[in-house]
């Protein structure tokens, strides 16, 4: 009779068969023990040892998941499904934000900086883990992390995904996290059975193309009145139905409108005089960019940006204020507000119009969605007694659009796997915190007019678009080449190896051994171990588990999903 | 209503152009009474000055043109922009500008509104704010009886003064009679029919 080994859990006796399967994630592996029907329930939770001469292997804090009772020609068995202490990670929460960007896409936030390595140790203690290593993860990357009550072990195993590693539970009892790959080969020993050597040709694509965030773009632009016409539909004054016979410059003054179309009477004189007074030299819309800041309405050159732009809703939403920041007295870096610059009269009553671009004194928000400045109050130009219209700009930060796809401009890069293509086109990996930004009209607080005599006060310069812009490409980049290499490291192909071994044989998985399974029955003990494969077909793949890992992690998936639309909608995270 | 800078910040009202012709940026108006334009809407009527000087009834157009019974904003508020004759010289500060008659500037050494500064000499602006020209000092254009109107010239300057060549008809004498070329002292009595300007001290 062949020899077998022992298993032993508290409460359970007289079994007959069992096997185990020991497996990479954070997905607990399962231990299946037959055994004659019990006259008691097995405890819960506890220690499961396998033996085998002097070899034992202990697994600690294992759960009965189930028991089935069956019947076969040898008579009524038990089946019992034994979950090795991972099950313990379905629980608990974790929160936290870590290596938040910065508004100006430059740098990460030093408050919130850690290295993988950091965030995997916050992580084991939010699963209240006393034994792990994380050394063996790379360090280099500073992957945004967004935790608000997140399942640990979820994060970390999205974490792994990220960095190209594995969660490994040891014989040891011990989690290490290991890149895939790396590890001992498997032992040549005496009670070796079978070998089987081989290599395996991951499924890989063509290339893997790394895409940021929106890119961001800081311009000045060109900016021409608009009103809010009867229908509620946003048109240039000119085309507005209640515009006066001739014309909008006997009108206005103050925001004030006596003179509109002379077939408008009663209340409907009443409704467009209140549409005028609201919008009429108060609202006025982005209408061109250039180097020179007098593009014709509808053109719109901006440098670092070498496709076309036809239509101004391409680089709609506007954000509410610009790519460079400040930072609060309270220590927060924000960015710094939107700025209005313009030649207008500022209705002093020398009743000149400003001839020197300023900063336009009057409150104003931003509709970011319509691309709208409004004001205060109105502002216009004076002429011979009419009222004309100002030059305005406003510097801003924005994305921009794709003619065709529609879909805003994202930073990428992308490494060929393959010398001679197959045509499976890249995997996209999406990280939303590489985000570019291309200061194309900079504020600069230093170059300001001096004071003039009598205390008039300095006047700050304005912005102008410049033909190159200050971009923080090189960070960026440099960022993404760490991201590819890891993405790249699970395409390797690898040698593999499947060998068994008569007994009991104490292998621990690691980054290159990705199953070992132990089986006792009838017929002898027995050990089988996998390099850089899986062998247990019974037991779903690694990516199969991470899939189903990843649904159940659904509200965490949610809330990334409702954090990238607010991006793509307000630029806010 | 407001808008940033000196003007937005003045007290402007509703006016309808009633002179029959257009009105010029920042010109001197004549009150000529008020209309409800709509409900809640009432709005001054105007006409171009016909007087020498200005006691309360005469205010300044805003920076636009008005045609003909158009409707614009005026102001009579202190440091208000006016429209002066650049061909009287150059508005020094402390000077009586006001208006007279048939014009919508200013004239020199006219009642109604004292100079602070000349804002813009290419387009003759002032600012300006009220002063009243409620009295004058003159000569009698002939002998002028007690309880009886007459015409008076009006003079302007130190001293004696220097006769305007404007002159103030309807002025009352309550007094006793007074000569021809006699130098007087007249009150601006209100805005009642008649009886505006009254003599209060006459050379004997």
């Amino acid at each position: 009779m062949a020899n077998i080994g022992t298993v032993s859990f508290p409460g359970v006796k007289g079994y007959t068969a069992w096997s185990m399967t020991l497996s990479h994630g954070i997905t607990p592996s399962v231990c299946m023990i037959d055994c004659v029907p019990q006259g008691a329930n097995p405890q819960t939770v506890g220690n499961l040892q396998f033996q085998y001469d002097r070899t034992r292997i202990n697994f600690v804090d294992c759960l009965v998941d189930s028991a089935r009772l069956r019947r076969d020609p040898s008579g009524f068995v038990v089946g019992l499904v034994i979950l090795d202490r991972r099950w313990l990670w379905r629980f608990g929460s974790i929160s936290g934000f870590y290596n938040k960007r910065r508004p100006d896409g430059k740098s990460i936030d030093p408050a919130t900086e850690k290295t993988p390595q950091e965030l995997a140790r916050l992580l084991f203690q939010a699963m209240n883990e006393q034994r792990y290593d994380v050394s063996g993860m790379p360090n280099n990357l500073r992957p945004e992390c967004d935790w608000d009550y997140a399942n640990p072990a979820q994060e970390l195993a999205e974490l792994c995904d990220e960095l190209g590693c594995r969660i490994v539970l040891g014989i040891d009892n011990v989690v290490r996290i290991y890149p895939i790959g790396v590890g001992q080969t498997l032992p040549n020993l005496p009670t070796q059975i079978t070998q089987d050597f081989g290599y395996d040709p991951p499924f890989h694509p063509d290339s893997v193309l790394l895409v940021g965030g929106p890119t961001r773009w800081q311009t000045k632009f060109k900016l021409t009145p608009v009103g809010e016409d009867v229908e509620g539909r946003i048109k240039p004054i000119d085309e507005l139905s209640y515009k006066p016979s001739g014309g909008w410059g006997a009108d206005g003054f103050l925001g004030k409108f006596f003179n509109l179309a002379s077939n408008l009477t009663g209340k409907y004189l009443a409704s467009a005089r209140a549409l005028a007074e609201k919008s009429v030299y108060r609202w006025y819309k982005i209408s061109s960019a250039s180097l020179a800041d007098n593009a014709p309405d509808g053109s719109f050159y901006i440098s670092g940006y070498n496709k076309q732009i036809q239509f101004v809703d391409q680089l709609l939403p506007l954000e509410s204020g610009l790519v460079q920041t400040t930072i609060d007295k309270d220590g927060t870096e924000r960015p710094r507000p939107a700025i209005l610059t313009g030649k207008y009269w500022n209705t002093q009553p020398d009743a000149q119009n400003l001839t020197d671009e300023q900063r336009v004194t009057q409150s104003f928000s931003i509709d970011e969605d319509r691309g709208i400045v409004m004001l205060s109050e109105p502002i216009y130009k004076l002429s011979n007694g009419t009222i004309t219209i100002p030059d305005l700009w406003l510097t801003v930060a924005h994305g921009i659009k794709d003619l065709e796809t529609k879909q805003p401009t994202r930073f990428n890069r992308e490494i060929r796997l393959r010398k001679q293509p197959l045509g499976t086109g890249p995997l996209v990996i999406l990280r939303e915190e590489l985000v570019e930004t291309n200061i194309v009209a900079p504020m600069d607080n230093t170059q300001i007019r001096p004071g003039g005599a009598g205390g008039q006060a300095p006047v700050l310069a304005v912005p102008r678009n410049n033909a190159f812009t200050t971009a923080n490409t090189a960070e960026v980049e440099r960022q993404s080449r760490y991201w590819l290499e890891a993405a790249a490291l699970e395409f390797e192909t690898q040698q593999t190896a499947d060998l068994s071994y008569a007994g009991l044989v104490p292998i621990s998985p690691d980054g290159a051994i990705q199953q070992v399974s132990w089986s006792s029955s009838q017929g002898g003990c027995y050990t089988r171990a996998s390099y850089n494969s899986e062998h247990n077909h019974n037991v779903p793949t690694y990516r199969e588990r991470r899939a189903a890992e990843r649904i159940q992690n659904s509200r965490a998936s949610a809330k990334k999903i409702v954090s990238k639309v607010r991006k793509l909608f307000g630029g806010r995270p | 209503m407001n808008s940033a800078g000196p003007l937005g910040d003045m007290h402007w009202r509703e006016f309808r152009n009633d002179s029959g012709e257009e009105i010029p940026a920042f010109a001197c108006m004549r009150v000529t009474g008020a209309e409800v334009v709509s409900t809640g809407r009432v709005a001054l009527t105007v006409g171009k000055p016909n007087t020498f000087g200005a006691q309360y009834n005469h205010v300044f157009n805003g920076p636009l043109k008005v045609a003909n019974g158009k409707y614009g904003l005026c102001t009579r508020s202190d440091g208000a922009a006016a429209l002066y004759d650049s061909a009287d010289g150059t508005p020094a500060f402390g000077e009586s500008w006001g208006p007279r008659d048939a014009t919508w500037k200013l004239k020199k050494n006219t009642g109604g509104f004292v100079v602070e500064i000349v804002t813009n000499s290419t387009q003759a602006l002032a600012s300006v704010k009220p002063q009243p020209f409620l009295m004058f000092k003159g000569q009698t254009d002939a002998s002028h009886a007690k309880a009886a109107t007459g015409t008076i010239s009006i003079f302007y300057g130190t001293g004696v003064g220097t006769d305007t060549t404007v002159n103030m008809t309807s002025v009352y004498n309550a007094f006793g009679n007074v000569a021809t070329t006699k130098a007087v002292t007249c009150r601006w009595e209100g805005d009642i029919a008649g009886t505006k300007w009254t003599l209060i001290s006459a050379e004997c």
